[in-house]
């Protein structure tokens, strides 16, 4: 779940409005998920390609190849051997709903987030935090609390804490805004 | 007949009978009366084993107490804070057992679902963990979705569920088919249009819709909301819900109950004043008319517990009949001069007592059938023609006075002067009439169709109803009128015949012949698929080998910890969840109103279905236990069945009735005088076909009212021959009487009090002309 607070975390804080309002933003994360009675934490790292028109691509390289593609038109996870798959169509109850609040993120309409989290922020010079609290269960399912944390240079990260004991971290790193994708990034948001 | 001794005996005896019916009436029967408007309540519901009609009777009318409402504004912020209000006033009126607005939280998995869990797996899933291959792709998704941003919600953590099945199967339960297009939005369920932003309100009563003071306690509410609306600009309330429909039902009754007896009320008390030029009459009349009512009333009540709308509307025509007596009584005053009541007592007894019988036969022919309604009606109409008629025979020869004599009223005059003027008519012209008479009954006939639908005899306003198809068309999925209804001996018998039926209708949705259902099946599996799938479970997921150590382990978990989480697989509860149990928890609120519990000596649930598009495929569907309900085709189908039997139980009146008659006046003049109302009765149906109206039940009935107008108008004539123009200006008096009640009725807003009235209006007109016609006046 912590694709959508990648997104929020690109569009979201007042802090970073003007970094936001980039139609286009690219870097690498790191992820760290801290499973319960897991004494390591497991992680996973990769790049990430963010579009306002086309989407989202996040894709792990390690510790295996695997691409996730979110667009308007749903979500598929394409494989290392080029394989691609439908995580969640129009159709599916639930991600459906999840899928909503991508609509609202991809507009970056700030009331329509609104109506499914509680959004507080702190700070703001030069370290800020936004905290986001889901408002009802259904959003409670997929997080209990999200928070983002940056600086004046943009995201520095963000931490999803589940209702279930785990928890995950990404961490971004080397964020730049590209003024334009090249065809081979823009056909990656296809399924083929 | 006794002498004076005998009159008095007689008159005292019946007045202190109708007092203490009367009494009993007033304090006893009175404030408990209960009035039925639906036109179903006149119907068994369908003509099924008694158990499945318990069972649709319990979801009908927990299904008939719910109301929705959308709370329609341009901002969010604002329907939503009308909406709370609305459904803060809607909680103080109390005619609400429930409203709901905010959906509940959900607080924390409940205990049952994480107990029975490794029970709880999807069919979908379930196959897939059964095939090696599949079960292999799962183990390489699971691993991803851990490593991944992005997969469906974890309800716990991955070391206690490493493929998350518990994830997959609350998905995959969710009640779709309940929300339809509504979303979830700070809380409460929103839809919206592109303008505006709806906010739902459900709300749930305690008493039936059709219940009149839940109506008045609940109408004045959303009237309010409406208004208030209304002065709000841009903000919408939309309803539906049957209380709504059954309100307009009864205030249309009410008003036109209202409007028909008033005018109805003006115009015979004129007319019986003009006649008889003294209010005593009219007083008289009204006091044999109230004790017919009120017995019928009492006799229904006692032997029925209940009074329908329409047999009141029927028993109104009934008073037609009963004031044939009263009028036929006191038109014999102008028989003779001087006159006593007790020497009209001898004259026009017989005579009254014979419509009285042929009456009471033909009403009581209805009472043979099985139709609830029907037999109310015959037990009214019988009871209230008795006691009048006994009222008139006890009581007149005592109160009743010649008004004036030597006064001939113009009605009498106008009357005589008509009947003289059909006398004289030749044969030849005679003919002609009968001819052309005849051939329009015949071209009437032959266009005479008969429509039954429910939804034609009883239709709402269209505001209301394209209200109701705009609430239906932005919430998307509010549940059909068809459903299936399963039963089984035991509740787990009923999910697996459910799941039976779910495979069915799952091809059905492939073949689009249905957009979705909504079964409890879906969200709990049988006992024996909880179990099969935790054997499942045990050889191939949990077990030493099992993908979910092999999955913790790839992931770093210690061997310990592993070890100890597969011993909580062994050590969790192997009974499968069952039903009762599940029900209670909070997710399973939307699925409720599915389960009937108990009924009889099994179990039964309803399976919703919703955007059905092919009904043929559907009641085709035939499995043990499975029963496909379509309510609204039944009921007509049974109003149909009703008319047919009406219509032959109608012939069998008529052969009693002749038979009665046969033996007072023998063959050729009994079969002259059923003349009369078979003419008017074929000629009024004629009149339907005419003007291309369609007939149902309720033409039927009036047809049993024409009757017994009939045979007193024919009978009275033929008694009276030897006092033809005070027994003419009787009936004359009669038909008026019936035609301003019964004529207004013609022009009532709800078809089937419509076909009722109009059937009336022309057969009583007609019994009157061809009852003029049958009994020829003797050559003066």
């Amino acid at each position: 779940m912590s694709a959508y607070l990648l997104l929020m975390l690109l569009l979201l804080p007042q802090q970073v409005r003007e970094q936001a309002a980039h139609p286009l933003a690219q870097g690498s994360f790191v992820q760290s998920k801290f499973l319960k009675e897991l004494p390591k934490p497991i992680r996973s790292k990769g790049d990430f390609v963010f579009s306002r028109e086309l989407g989202l691509l996040w894709h792990t390289r390690v510790p295996f190849d695997s691409e996730l593609v979110i667009t308007s038109a749903g979500i598929f996870q394409r494989e290392g051997d080029g394989a691609t798959r439908t995580l969640a169509g129009g159709d599916q109850p639930g991600v459906q709903a999840a899928t909503s609040i991508f609509f609202a993120l991809f507009s970056l309409d700030l009331d329509a987030l609104g109506k499914d989290f509680k959004i507080t922020s702190q700070g703001g010079d030069p370290d800020w935090q936004v905290d986001l609290e889901p408002r009802n269960p259904a959003t409670g399912l997929l997080f209990e609390r999200a928070v983002v944390r940056g600086n004046s240079q943009g995201i520095q990260g963000i931490e999803l804490l589940e209702r279930n004991g785990d928890h995950t971290e990404i961490r971004l790193v080397d964020v730049s805004f590209p003024v334009s994708l090249d065809t081979s990034q823009r056909s990656r948001f296809k399924a083929n | 007949m006794g002498g004076e001794a005998g009159f008095q005996l007689r008159f005292w005896l019946w007045s202190a009978l109708m007092a203490v019916l009367c009494a009993v009436f007033a304090f006893a029967v009175l404030p408990r009366l209960r009035i039925d408007t639906d036109i179903l309540a006149l119907l068994p519901a369908t003509e099924r084993d008694a158990e499945a009609h318990e069972a649709l009777d319990r979801y009908a009318s927990s299904l008939s107490r719910r109301a929705v409402f959308l709370i329609g504004a341009p901002e969010f912020e604002f329907a939503r804070s009308t909406a709370e209000r609305f459904a803060a006033d809607l909680r103080v009126s109390g005619a609400f057992s429930s409203i709901s607005l905010e959906v509940a939280a959900q607080g924390g998995l409940p205990k049952a679902l994480v107990d029975h869990r490794f029970g709880l797996v999807s069919t979908r899933t379930r196959a897939r963990l059964g095939d090696q291959i599949e079960r292999a792709r799962m183990f390489d998704e699971a691993l991803r979705a851990i490593y991944s941003p992005a997969g469906a919600p974890r309800p716990l953590p991955v070391v206690e569920d490493p493929l998350n099945l518990l994830g997959d199967f609350l998905l995959r339960a969710l009640p779709e088919a309940r929300l339809g297009s509504a979303q979830l939005r700070e809380g409460v369920l929103t839809v919206s249009d592109g303008t505006l932003h709806y906010v739902l309100v459900g709300a749930e009563m305690d008493e039936s819709p059709f219940s009149l003071s839940a109506q008045s306690r609940v109408m004045p509410i959303i009237n309010a909301a409406r208004d208030r609306a209304r002065n709000t600009g841009g903000v919408e309330v939309l309803a539906s819900g049957l209380v709504l429909h059954a309100a307009v039902a009864t205030a249309t009754a009410q008003r036109e109950i209202g409007t028909v007896g008033t005018l109805s009320l003006v115009g015979i008390t004129l007319m019986v004043l003009l006649c008889f030029r003294s209010p005593l009459p009219l007083l008289w009349s009204a006091l044999v008319l109230g004790v017919g009512a009120v017995s019928a009333i009492l006799a229904c009540h006692f032997l029925f517990g209940r009074l329908h709308l329409v047999t009141l509307l029927f028993g109104t025509g009934l008073m037609g009949v009963a004031i044939d007596y009263s009028n036929h009584f006191l038109a014999d005053q102008f028989r003779a001069s001087p006159w006593s009541a007790r020497r009209a007592y001898e004259h026009v007894g017989p005579g009254i007592a014979i419509g009285m019988a042929c009456g009471v036969l033909g009403y009581l022919s209805l009472a043979i059938t099985p139709l609830p309604g029907l037999r109310q009606m015959a037990v009214f109409c019988a009871v209230g023609l008795m006691v009048a008629c006994a009222s008139v025979l006890f009581w007149y020869p005592i109160l009743a006075r010649a008004s004036r004599p030597g006064q001939r009223p113009w009605l009498l005059t106008a009357s005589d002067r008509l009947d003289q003027a059909l006398s004289r008519l030749g044969h030849r012209s005679r003919l002609a009439m009968g001819a052309s008479l005849l051939i329009l009954c015949i071209t009437g006939l032959w266009h005479l169709d008969f429509s039954d639908d429910v939804r034609l005899l009883q239709p709402s306003p269209r505001a209301l109803l394209s209200e109701d198809g705009k609430l239906r068309t932005l919430i998307g999925n509010l549940p059909d009128t068809r459903l299936f209804l399963v039963r089984a001996p035991t509740p787990e018998g009923v999910l697996a015949a459910e799941s039976t039926l779910a495979r069915e209708l799952d091809q059905r949705i492939d073949a689009g012949a249905l957009r979705a259902y909504s079964a409890l099946s879906q969200a709990l599996p049988t006992p024996d698929d909880q179990v099969a799938t935790r054997d499942l479970l045990a050889r191939t997921v949990y077990s030493k080998q099992g993908e979910a150590p092999r999955l913790l382990a790839q992931l770093g978990f210690d061997p310990a910890t592993i070890a100890s989480h597969l011993e909580e697989f062994a050590r969790a509860p192997a009974e499968p969840l069952e039903l009762e149990p599940w029900l209670s928890t909070p997710m399973a609120e939307p699925w409720r109103a599915l389960w009937l519990g108990k009924i009889g000596n099994g179990y039964a649930s309803v399976v919703g279905l919703t955007g059905v598009s092919g009904v043929e495929t559907l009641r085709s569907i035939e499995l043990p236990g499975v029963l496909w309900v379509d309510r609204v085709a039944e009921t007509s189908a049974l109003l149909e069945r009703y008319r047919q039997r009406a219509l032959g139980l109608i012939g069998g009146a008529y052969v009693l009735i002749g038979l009665l008659l046969a033996r007072r006046y023998g063959v050729r003049p009994a079969l002259r005088l059923l003349a009369v109302p078979a003419g008017a009765a074929i000629a009024s149906l004629a009149i339907f076909g005419l003007l291309g109206l369609s007939a149902n039940l309720f033409n039927v009935l009036a047809l049993f009212l024409v009757l017994g107008l009939g045979v007193d108008y024919a009978v009275f004539l033929r008694e009276g021959r030897d006092a033809r123009a005070p027994t003419l200006l009787a009936i004359t008096l009669s038909t008026l009487g019936t035609v301003l009640s019964y004529g207004l009725l013609a022009f009532s807003a709800t078809p089937f009090i419509r076909s009722l009235g109009l059937t009336l209006l022309t057969g009583v007109a007609l019994t009157w002309f061809l009852a003029l016609l049958s009994e020829r006046r003797a050559p003066s």
